[in-house]
């Protein structure tokens, strides 16, 4: 299996009558999964889509999600996926960013769609979801013209990473790199075909991504997505399904440990509770265990490398702040400053070794040269490894903003809102939330009148909700060094 | 739910918004009943206002379902605080 379809199709011949997904009432099995992936890249190979074009998934967690990722990497096409909380300029920027030439959504995204097609100045097609095809017509003269080799090394999805500067780089995930990051995934947690992932992390990014979707379907387990963070939807799901394997962000349990339920759900199926993308505070995390009888456990990673870490020791009670040891395969090292080796318990940079690691940022060789060095990816997270090697992150060397999980640049931001007419310099920083994450705070000089709610809803419908600002400061100048540029670590509250 | 006013409801959200969201008080001294808690109003995104009935939650020893929470229900202070008080009406000890 050297490619993300043949391993996909292998798994469904092995499995082909155990269930694949469970997606509200629809039991789908492996074959049947199969058979509709098949289908599809039929349909997209008719419609002129070939190995290394773009197409894009504007789609909420589901059957569909799964269907159009698989079926687009069928045909040897880069997968682009889109959060579906995106806005007309987020899309906009993504589609032509990865040139795009055709874009799998479902009819309740049309409105959005239709502007922000109109808006692009090369052709992208649609494919609605409502229309996947439900089966393989095995005597369609068609159906294996797709199945065509695919190169290993050539890409199957594009991400995003928010980097120190400008807007979201691309990075070119290769079908090598996914498949050494699943297999270290499923060894170092000792998934099995008897697993059941819950898929509530939103599959548009690599946490939701690889760590339920793509490691479900490649042990041979079945994925229950959620397509919404719903708290007694997740509960019921995880109780009634007898799920094993919960992997979320850290707000997810953070939530469910603080709700109050009529009747406190039963999560001992649960084997594995684990969050990533930001840190798990420790004061919820003793809750969940206390209503819920299971610690969450930390993972680490990025989009850049793929998963690097994970919490899985005895006596997590006394390392909950702590992102584990390496993964199966995964190198990290600490350096300092001064390019050494840092010492047990010395702060550092980490860097990352390992086959799931990419080669660098698409068409950005000045950012790559700095990053990229002596096979190490640099991540930018500042951390220290403990006595007994683990791992613990402290900081970042790189601004952004974190915001539930999602990095946002700050600069994103910024961008809109010194397009407001009033607004003469802007800057967004992280302010941290009880929850581990950060919100978003937007510090404005004006040159006319304006109040915090013309600024809110301003960005309205222009970026997606979650990286909107909730706090707005208004001040007659922005802190800046001799050189004119502006100290955020001052604009930030630990400052 | 005895002696659990809809103003004293309203008062104890306020009590949330502060400890919880951790929203300046200066920021909520005016807000009253007709305060819509989302937009031009407080501006709670989605995710604080999940954060706020998880309080609301605590506070009151009730279960608000998730497919409850509309923008309607957002409303204004006084909306949600109507809300409440039928929840505890319906769930209360």
């Amino acid at each position: 299996m050297k490619t993300i379809p043949e391993m996909f199709f292998s798994v469904a011949k092995r499995h082909a009558k155990r269930a694949a997904v469970v997606d509200g009432e629809k039991v789908i099995l492996y074959e049947t999964l199969e058979r509709r992936i098949r289908a599809l890249a039929v349909r997209l190979y008719r419609m002129g889509i070939r190995q290394g074009d773009r197409v894009a998934l504007l789609l909420p967690n589901g059957l569909d999600f799964v269907t159009g990722y698989f079926g687009i990497a069928a045909v040897g096409a880069i997968v682009v996926p889109l959060n579906d909380h995106y806005q007309h300029t987020e899309l906009l920027y993504f589609l032509d960013e990865c040139d795009v030439s055709l874009l799998i959504t479902s009819k309740d995204f049309a409105p959005l769609c239709d502007q922000v097609l109109a808006m692009r100045k090369s052709p992208c097609q649609l494919f609605w979801a409502e229309d996947l095809p439900d089966s393989f017509e095995t005597d369609d003269p068609c159906s294996d013209d797709f199945n065509t080799a695919i190169a290993p090394e050539t890409p199957v999805t594009y991400q995003f990473s928010s980097g120190s500067t400008g807007r979201p780089k691309r990075i070119g995930r290769a079908h090598t790199n996914l498949l050494f990051e699943l297999d270290s995934l499923i060894q170092t947690l000792e998934v099995t075909p008897e697993d059941r992932f819950l898929g509530i992390a939103p599959f548009s990014h690599v946490n939701g991504l690889m760590r339920s979707m793509m490691a479900s379907l490649r042990a041979g387990a079945t994925l229950y997505p959620l397509a919404r963070f719903d708290r007694q939807v997740l509960a019921e799901t995880i109780e009634k399904n007898k799920i094993s394997i919960f992997i979320g962000v850290p707000f997810m349990p953070s939530m469910l440990a603080k709700s109050h339920f009529r009747r406190q759900p039963d999560f001992s199926s649960l084997r594995l509770c684990m969050t990533a993308s930001a840190p798990m505070p420790k004061k919820l995390n003793r809750q969940f265990y206390e209503n819920f009888g299971i610690y969450v456990r930390q993972l680490y990673g990025s989009t850049e490398t793929g998963t690097i870490s994970a919490n899985l020791g005895p006596g997590v009670e006394r390392s909950l702040d702590s992102v584990g040891t390496p993964i199966a395969g995964v190198e990290v090292e600490v350096f300092t400053d001064d390019g050494r080796m840092a010492k047990a318990g010395e702060i550092g940079e980490f860097a990352v070794k390992s086959r799931a690691t990419v080669k660098g940022y698409d068409g950005l060789d000045e950012v790559n040269q700095e990053a990229f060095r002596d096979g190490y990816f640099f991540t930018g997270d500042l951390g220290k490894r403990d006595e007994e090697g683990l791992l613990y992150l402290v900081g970042r060397k790189k601004f952004f903003i974190n915001r539930g999980g999602y990095k946002i640049d700050p600069r994103e931001i910024e961008e809109i809102l010194g397009s407001h007419p009033r607004v003469e310099e802007a800057v967004a920083v992280g302010v941290p939330t009880p929850f581990g994450d950060e919100k978003v705070k937007a510090v404005i000089v004006l040159n006319g009148p304006c109040t915090e709610d013309d600024v809110v809803e301003y960005c309205r419908g222009k970026i997606a909700d979650f990286k909107i600002p909730s706090l707005v400061e208004f001040r007659e100048s922005l802190p800046k060094s001799p050189t004119g540029k502006i100290r955020r670590t001052l604009l930030r509250p630990e400052a | 739910m005895e002696g659990k006013s809809a103003l004293e409801i309203e008062k104890k959200i306020i009590q949330i918004l502060i400890s919880d969201l951790e929203i300046d008080p200066a920021l909520l001294s005016a807000v009253s009943s007709d305060t819509p808690l989302l937009g031009r109003g407080i501006g709670l995104n989605s995710v604080e206002t999940l954060t706020l009935v998880a309080g609301i939650e605590g506070a009151f020893h009730i279960q608000i379902d998730d497919a409850d929470l509309t923008t309607e229900l957002f409303k204004s202070l006084g909306t949600l605080a109507e809300f409440v008080f039928h929840k505890i009406a319906e769930q209360g000890d």
